[in-house]
């Protein structure tokens, strides 16, 4: 199998019941054993995939929202994760109306159930916050990988304005932000129809032609 | 978390999402933001309307909180692209993260247009 952003092993495998399974593997690192520096790329794979594990363990309240999680193990350096195979399972092809719908109703309901609930234990790690506009305003005109079309005087006029602004909003808006997001609202439905109903329609249409 | 197309699956018309790996217990808002900036640049509509059904299903969100993971995405989109030490695959990433992102951005804090891309 490939795709994903890692270089972790991905294996479809099929046991000796006939279900088809997904293993994931990752071998320890030499070089960063234990790091998840995500900043300086020193990433030990076998961490972050550890790290997965926990997640799916300390979260059950998610299990509905996550693939089955069958076993895990560690072995010779390596750590495992044997999962459900998804290829069954419609991938989002293209972002309709009714794919974003159901997306956007399934993700404020994960939200919903870890509303006003402690971080479970082992759930480690805070969101990123680093003075990013200080140091695109110290860089000055550094083009880097940004688009060539930014290299022009407004731009980068726009630019440190965007910085001066970017502060204040970036400070502001992670300060006293309720978290929440309010449970009842989650079986809204519109006019007799739910983002459910809208998909299995729009999968309908797609395989028949029709309405 | 990374909840974006290619970690994405619908199963009995319900999502499942994949790949763990560095889930955070912080903002909803960051979340939902980094998502609908997903649907854009994957070709769908606007991020801010694929973000209002996001709020339809939840919570009204503080204008304040959508700006502050605007304002949080777009300097880390692009510090990352300016310091060019990202790896091939993540920059092409981040480059078609970023339109959405400042263009969302420049909306909500009311600056000038970006420019085309």
């Amino acid at each position: 199998m490939s795709g994903g952003y890692t270089p972790q092993l991905l294996c479809r495998l099929v046991l000796a019941n006939g279900r088809r399974v997904v293993l994931k593997a990752a071998a320890a690192s030499t070089d960063a054993p234990g790091q998840m520096d995500w900043i300086s790329g020193r990433i030990d794979w076998a961490t972050v995939l550890r790290a997965e594990i926990r997640a799916y363990r300390v979260l059950p309240m998610l299990a509905a929202g996550q693939p089955e999680i069958l076993a895990d193990f560690e072995e010779a350096g390596w750590v495992a994760l044997l999962l459900e195979d998804l290829s069954n399972a419609a991938r989002i092809a293209s972002w309709t109306g009714a794919t974003v719908d159901l997306v956007a109703c399934d993700l404020a309901a994960m939200h919903a159930v870890t509303y006003q609930t402690s971080p479970p234990p082992g759930l480690n790690g805070s969101l990123l916050m680093e003075p990013f506009f200080d140091r695109i305003a110290a860089r000055g005109r550094k083009l880097g990988n940004l688009p060539s079309a930014w290299d022009t005087p407004a731009t980068w006029a726009r630019l440190n304005e965007a910085c001066r602004v970017g502060v204040a909003a970036m400070e502001a808006g992670f300060t006293n932000v309720p978290y929440g997001v309010i449970p009842n609202r989650l079986d809204r439905v519109v006019n007799g129809r739910t983002p459910q109903r809208e998909y299995r329609a729009e999968l309908r249409h797609d395989r028949t032609g029709l309405v | 978390m990374d909840v974006r197309s290619d970690n994405l699956f619908v199963r009995d018309s319900h999502m499942v999402l994949i790949d763990w790996a560095n889930p955070l217990w912080c903002s909803v808002t960051r979340e939902s933001v980094y998502w609908a900036l997903g649907v854009e640049a994957e070709g769908g509509e606007p991020a801010a309307q694929a973000h209002a059904r996001y709020v339809a299903y939840a919570q009204p969100i503080p204008a304040h909180a959508i700006r502050g993971a605007l304002a949080r995405q777009a300097g880390y989109f692009v510090d990352r692209l300016q310091a060019a030490t990202l790896s091939n695959r993540l920059t092409a990433y981040f480059l078609t993260m970023l339109p959405p992102t400042v263009r969302w951005f420049a909306q909500a804090l009311e600056l000038p247009a970006p420019p085309a891309m």
